[in-house]
Parts: structure tokens; sequence; C-alpha cells
């Protein structure tokens, strides 16, 4: 009983439960559907890797080592992605958790765990299965892991002889997407930028930050980005060159806060609160109590208009932002969301001023936000901005997942002490509605 | 926590509290004033396509608040649409200056219907809004295309002209 109780108490059982529940997940996983049958399981035997790999550089992709991986993988046992795919999920849990000094490591494991499993796991199908996590997830536990080496850095670790090649591969593989590319890319760099102020030498960043330029370069000079673009337009949007510039960052914007303001955007309904119950103990001006309820409320209204059918003022507020073209500009109301999203992300801002006040915390959280919702908002110049759907949010989930528990980080004393019933019920609401989302996506594995 | 910057809190919050007030009324309007975006072209600077095989049907004259909105189909037999990069263009008969409309493409079985030849014309439909104000009372408009042919912008002409102000027999009040 007492062995039972120690193991439950252990700051690494959130590790356990997380594997357990990604077992039992992946076990009832099937591989019938998606990119990985049609066409990425059946290259080897068929084409020799460098045919496969000239063909896909000159007419489609520059993603060859993510693409080298996923041709291997989705040919060989399926159990060897379902174990990888377990793994990269711990790796995330491991990463943030390495990340922050919490006083607290059960908490914050238990933190870490609630928000990762909170990510709609689903949202990694939408290609298939192997596709979908070697293009996205892969390289983003990929990005978070090399970010340890940022905090290695910050507090004086030596960094081992392994970890160094460990670091490089890692780097290598997530600066080959797009969108991991340009996140490593402005985190290195204000991490450079971090230590020269500091005085601080920081080579190993730099040779991160080479390499991660080199593949950008690559990706930038790659002929078969722009022969696929050709085809993408063809096949998902024909009027993509009609688009101004304009159009782009408002549909990339748009399309971006209308998914987060679903109803079953937990991560994003927890990000808030936890951002209005910091302000709430920070400070007592209500002006500030105003503005940090303002993202909540708008969220609550999201949520409303889905479940009324009446047309009344809150439904005509609440609706999501849908396209503007010349078919539809002169309609006024369709503006009023775009009104509303844009007080959204400057109450967000303005909370978090309020609880960081002018610090390095403030510039930190504004900037992996900010680059968040640049990787999204940047889909807005591709065509398959809609045919992408929801995994190309992935960047943005872990940027508000990292922020939330940063927020945590630097109020736990006040989480722990005067508010522990609050807090308690603060995560035990999300922690039950993570399970229900799990539950949820068991009972309907058979769509999977 | 390290305070690093040297300014005070108030004029910061402030600040970023303008910016995004300033932007929650700015960045719909810059959206609006882009999306309507009409332009005067030199009719001179592009050249006439004459293709048999290209037709332009304008179905739909439809009025709306200080604005019409043209609605139909342009495509060539023979020739899916694979990317589109199509303008209409209102020629004033009277003076000679042509306005340039966005267009956005739209879903229409019409063509294929037309044409009868197993190719797919469904992304062949456009719709594109003219403001009122933009019209000359009493000038009567022929309507061309304005689109690109092998990477060059060419302009096609069509039978329909819409007169601002008169009632039409076909489409009603246009102005």
């Amino acid at each position: 009983m007492n062995k039972a109780k120690r193991i439950y108490q252990h700051s690494l059982f959130p590790y356990f439960c997380m594997f357990l529940i990604l077992f039992v997940y992946h076990y009832f996983i099937q591989i019938t559907f998606g990119d990985e049958v049609d066409y990425f399981s059946k290259i080897v035997g068929q084409y020799s890797l460098g045919e496969f790999l000239s063909s896909q550089y000159y007419e489609w992709s520059s993603r060859l080592l993510i693409e080298t991986v996923l041709i291997y993988v989705s040919y060989w046992n399926v159990w060897i992605w379902k174990t990888l795919n377990i793994a990269f999920y711990l790796l995330i849990l491991y990463s943030f958790s390495y990340l922050f000094n919490f006083k607290n490591k059960r908490l914050k494991n238990w933190l870490i765990f609630v928000l990762v499993m909170l990510y709609p796991l689903l949202d990694m199908s939408t290609a298939g299965w192997i596709a979908t996590t070697t293009n996205y997830l892969w390289p983003l536990v990929l990005g978070l892991y090399t970010f340890t080496a940022i905090k290695k850095y910050k507090d004086n670790i030596k960094i081992k002889w392994y970890e160094y090649i460990l670091y490089f591969l890692a780097v290598l593989y997530a600066a080959n997407s797009e969108q991991m590319n340009v996140v490593l890319l402005s985190i290195l760099s204000f991490y450079i930028i971090f230590f020269l102020v500091n005085k601080k030498s920081a080579i190993f960043l730099w040779i991160m930050e080479a390499l991660t330029v080199a593949e950008l370069v690559f990706i930038l000079t790659c002929p078969g980005n722009s022969v696929r673009a050709v085809a993408e337009i063809g096949r998902w949007m024909p009027d993509f060159h009609m688009l101004s510039f304009l159009d782009k960052v408002y549909l990339g914007f748009t399309d971006t806060i209308n998914i987060f303001l679903s109803s079953s955007n937990y991560i994003f309904i927890i990000f808030c609160s936890i951002l209005c119950f910091c302000v709430f103990i920070k400070t007592k001006n209500m002006w500030h109590h105003f503005i940090s309820i303002i993202p909540l409320g708008i969220i609550f209204t999201h949520c409303f208009s889905e479940f009324t059918e009446k047309n009344n003022y809150l439904r005509q507020l609440s609706l999501s932002a849908l396209p503007i073209d010349a078919s539809n500009y002169f309609t006024h109301y369709l503006y009023v969301p775009l009104f509303i999203y844009v007080l959204l992300i400057g109450s967000i801002l303005l909370s978090m001023l309020v609880i960081y006040d002018l610090t390095f915390d403030m510039l930190l959280n504004t900037f992996v936000l900010g680059v968040g919702l640049a990787t999204r908002i940047i889909m807005g110049f591709s065509p398959t901005l809609y045919a992408s759907n929801t995994r190309t949010l992935l960047f943005l989930y872990m940027a508000f997942i990292f922020c939330t528990i940063f927020m945590v980080y630097r109020f736990e004393e006040k989480f722990n002490n005067t508010n522990k019933n609050v807090f308690f019920i603060g995560t035990g609401i999300p922690l039950t509605i993570s399970s229900i989302n799990i539950i949820g996506i068991i009972i309907n594995w058979k769509n999977v | 926590m390290n305070q690093i910057f040297n300014i005070r809190f108030k004029i910061v919050y402030i600040c970023i509290f303008a910016v995004f007030a300033i932007s929650a009324v700015a960045f719909p309007a810059i959206i609006y004033l882009d999306a309507q975006r009409v332009t005067t072209i030199v009719e001179s600077n592009y050249n006439y396509i004459d293709e048999p095989l290209l037709v332009c049907k304008i179905e739909n004259y439809i009025q709306t608040k200080g604005g019409i909105t043209l609605q139909g189909w342009f495509a060539e037999a023979g020739k899916e649409i694979k990317s589109r990069k199509c303008y209409v263009v209102l020629k004033s008969l009277d003076d000679g200056t042509c306005l340039q409309l966005p267009t956005k493409v739209v879903s229409n079985s019409n063509a294929k219907a037309y044409f009868k030849d197993g190719f797919n014309y469904n992304d062949a439909g456009f719709s594109s809004t003219v403001q009122t104000n933009y019209l000359q009372t009493n000038n009567t408009y022929l309507v061309l295309i304005l689109y690109e042919n092998d990477g060059q912008m060419v302009l096609f002409k069509t039978d329909q002209t819409i007169t601002a102000g008169q009632l039409t027999k076909q489409y009603g009040v246009i102005l």
C-alpha cells in the first residue's frame, strides 16, 4: 500500500499516466487512410532513395529529411511508428518539464500532462497518422527538445558530448519543417541576442542558428515548393493569385482565431482562465480585472452561439469571421468578428503586461505567442490554408501551453498558498474536461 | 522579476491599449478598402484577345445597398480552370474610362451545361461588386474581362452593357 502511495506521489507519475493513456490510444489506431497509405508506404522497394528524393526536390517538397523518415516508418511495422510516436509525446512532457524550475515538480508534471493531453490528438491524423505526425508533431517535439539546450546555457549546465549529437540531429530534422524553421530561427535569435547582451558565450546556439538558416535557404530555393504551390492552387484555391497581401493576412488571422474560439478549444480556455486568475491575484485595479475578463467573455459568447438558434444580437456578435472578398465586402456586419478578434489579442497582451510588468518574462511570453501566431497567420500565404486543416495550429497550441505553464510557474507560490482551493478547482475542471476529451476520442476511435 | 525597462508601466500600458483600440477599427477599415479596390486602368496597355472558344456570360445583376453585383461565368472550351487571375472591367462608352473590379471565384455549373464536353468548369463562375458611386449616372458601360493568359494580362470583350441610372428590360433599375 505504502509502495503504491509512493509511486502515486512520485514526481514522474504523470509520465507513467501519459504513457498508459497513449499506449491504449495508439493500440486502437489503425492505419487505413492518408498519405502514407496512398503513397509513402509504397516507395520503398519501388524506387531508390535517390530517385525518390530527387523527384520530391524538383516536383513537390523541400522536406527531404522528414519524408525520408516518413517513407521508412510507413513501410515498417506500424508498431515502430506507434512506439516512436508515444516516445515523442513523452519527450514533449520531458522538454517542457526541463524548461521550468518549479518547486513542486509533481504539480509541474501534472500541469504539463493535462495541457499536452488537452491538445486535440485527432488533428494529428488529418493527412494520415504517420504523415501528419512525422511532418508536424515530430519536428515540433525535436524543436522543443532543442530549447532545453538554451536552458542549459542559461543555467550554466554542461552539455554532454552525446547531447551535442542529439541536439544537432534534432535541429536538422526540426528545421526541415517550414513552420518549425521559423520558430527555431526566432527563438534561437532571441536568445542569442539575450546572451550577447549579457556577455555570455553561446557558440552552440550560433551553430544551431546557422543550421536553421541553411535549411531555410534550402526551403526557399527548392524548386519543388513552387511546383507544388501551382498544383495546390489549382486543387484548393483557384483564385489565390487574386488575393492581396492584406487578404492573406486577414484569412490567416481570422481562420486561426475562428478555430481557437470554437467551444472545444480547452487549451485556449485554460490559458485565458489562468491569465484572468493571475490578474486578479496580482492587482485590485478594477480596470485590469475588466480587461482580463474580455477574452473569457468572448469565448463564452462564442460557446453560447453554438447552443442557440436565436438570431439575436449576441449571436451576431459571436459569429465566426468569414472571408471578405469582392462578392461580400459591402456587408458591414462581416467586419464585427475582426474588430472583436483584435480586441481579444489586445486584452491578452494587456493582461500579460499586468501580471509580468515590464520584465524579461513579458518580453519572452509576448515573443513566444507572437511567433506561434505568426506560424499560423503565415498559412494565409499558402493555398492549402483550409486544406491543411487544423494540424498547422500545433505550433500555436504549444505556444499557449508554454505561456500557461509560465504563468503557473511565476505564480506558483501564490497558487500553492493563498489560493489553494481555487487553484485545485482551476486545474480540476480542465482535468475533467481533459478526461472527457480522451474518453470521447477512445469511444469514437472507430471513426479515427 | 527583473525590471529590464526604465519606462513607466502606465505609459506602456496606455500605448498598447491605444495601438489595439486603433487597430480594432483601422484593420477592418483597411480590409474593407482593400476588398473593394476599384482601379482605373488604361485600355491601351492591354491587348484584346480574339478567341472563339472563349465564352463569358453575365447571368445576374443584383442590386445591393449602394452596389451592383455582377455574377456569371467565364471559360474557354476544353480548358479546365486550374488557377485564375481575372477582373471585370467596366468601360464607359461615353468617356472611355475603364474601371477594374476584383472578382471572386464561385462555383457555377452553367458552363458545364453550356459546353457539354465532359470537362470540369466548376470554378468558371465569378462574382464582382461595384459601388454605385464609382459609376456615372446615365453612362453606359461595356463589360470586359481582364484575365491572365499565358502569363500576360489580356482583355476579352463581352457583348453585355449596363447603363447606370436607367431601367433596363432585362435587369431592372441599375442605379
